[in-house]
Parts: C-alpha cells; sequence; structure tokens
C-alpha cells in the first residue's frame, strides 16, 4: 500500500511524529512496569534472596536461569 | 520732411510692426510648447516619484516578508533539533527496553509464573502472588523506578 504524503509534510513534522511515536511507546513500557505487568529480573531475584535465604551465588544462579528463560519465551514471543 | 519720406517711414514702421507681430506669435507659441513641455516633464517626474515609492514600499514589504521567512526558517530548524534530540533520546531509553525484554532481564509475570511452574519440584508456584506484590511494593518503594541493576 502506497501512502500519499502531504507536500506540507516537513522533516520537522517526521521527527516530531518520530518523538511522539517513540514516547509513547516508552510510556506504555514504564506504565507497564509501574503496574508490575512487566517486572525486572533483579525485583524477582532480590525477592528469592529475600526469602529463601539463599547465598548470593544461588541466587546468581537463579537470576541467570530466569533471564535465559525470560529470553528464550521473549525469542518464542517474536515468532 | 516731405510727404514721400513720411510715407517711406510709415511703410517701414508698418513692415517693422509685421515682422514683430510674428516674432511675438512664434513667442507664444514657443511659450506654448513650452509649457506643454514643463507639464509633460511634470507629469512623468511624479511618475517616476511614484515608481520610487513604490520601490520603496515594496523593498520594505520584501524585507520584513524575508525577515519573517528567516524568523520562520530558524524556529523550523530549531524545532527540528528539538525533535530529533527528543527522537533519539526516547528511542535510546527504548532499545534498552527492548534490549531488557530481550536479554530475559524484563518480562511479564506469566514469564516468572511458567519458570516456576518448571521447577514446581523446587519451588511453590504459589510464590506468584507474593512475587506480584513484592514487585509493586518494589516499584511504590523505587518512586516508579524501573530498570535493572547491571
Amino acid at each position: 500500500m502506497v501512502h500519499s504524503v502531504s507536500p506540507d509534510y516537513s522533516i520537522t513534522d517526521e521527527l516530531r511524529d518520530r518523538a511522539v511515536g517513540a514516547e509513547s511507546e516508552l510510556a506504555e513500557f514504564k506504565r507497564q512496569i509501574a503496574a508490575t505487568e512487566l517486572i525486572p529480573v533483579d525485583v524477582v531475584t532480590n525477592f528469592v534472596a529475600e526469602d529463601a535465604l539463599l547465598t548470593d551465588d544461588e541466587v546468581w544462579k537463579i537470576r541467570e536461569a530466569i533471564k535465559q528463560f525470560a529470553a528464550e519465551q521473549a525469542k518464542e514471543g517474536e515468532k | 520732411m516731405n510727404i514721400t519720406e513720411a510715407s517711406k517711414i510709415m511703410k517701414t514702421v508698418a513692415l517693422s510692426k509685421s515682422k514683430l507681430d510674428k516674432k511675438n506669435e512664434r513667442i507664444k507659441q514657443l511659450e506654448a510648447e513650452l509649457a506643454q513641455s514643463n507639464d509633460k516633464l511634470h507629469r512623468q517626474n511624479n511618475e517616476y516619484i511614484e515608481v520610487c515609492f513604490n520601490i520603496s514600499s515594496e523593498r520594505e514589504v520584501l524585507k520584513t516578508e524575508l525577515a519573517e521567512a528567516v524568523g520562520k526558517q530558524r524556529q523550523s530548524e530549531e524545532s527540528a533539533d528539538h525533535y530529533k534530540a527528543k527522537a533519539e533520546e526516547f528511542a535510546k531509553e527504548l532499545s534498552e527496553f527492548k534490549r531488557q525484554v530481550a536479554a530475559g532481564e524484563l518480562f511479564t509475570p506469566q514469564t516468572i509464573h511458567s519458570f516456576l511452574e518448571t521447577k514446581r519440584d523446587r519451588w511453590n508456584p504459589l510464590y506468584m502472588a507474593d512475587l506480584v506484590k513484592f514487585a509493586a511494593e518494589r516499584q511504590r518503594r523505587n518512586g516508579g523506578g524501573y530498570g535493572t541493576q547491571r
């Protein structure tokens, strides 16, 4: 599909639209994090560390395992 | 003076008068031409002054328009720079989020739930509710902060 661009659509307009688009996508990420719809891995490992009386090494291993699992899930989600 | 001489003089006077009348007529004619020429010159002069005035006015208008165009151009460039900087700033932050998601540093509660499911024999999946509560509390304590420690 060919999009027609208005002759009045300047570089400034394009940059503004790009900034607005990125800002809105970013705001959605931040909203999801604030609403715990997205969780940083450190929050999980801190939780595990505080709750399970694990050693630093064990916590690190859990962190890496979660990261690997989540990365695989993210990759799956992209397919 | 006899009659003949008087008649001669009168003839000469009449001739001179006739010549003088002709010259006077010619002078009047020339004066009329001069007046006409003066009028024409005056009109042309007025037209010239008007043209000069118009040129001067147009120049002022053009100067104003040019100043406005330069102002708009500068404003547009400043806006473009501003939006470009903002777009780059947001894109950078956004790409960091996307990197974190791709690297498994940031994920949904469903992901951790699935992870805990795979470790069912070792971890209690009921951690999930506590975990989300913990995450929410941590976000609140951080004043809405986000991101991972690196």
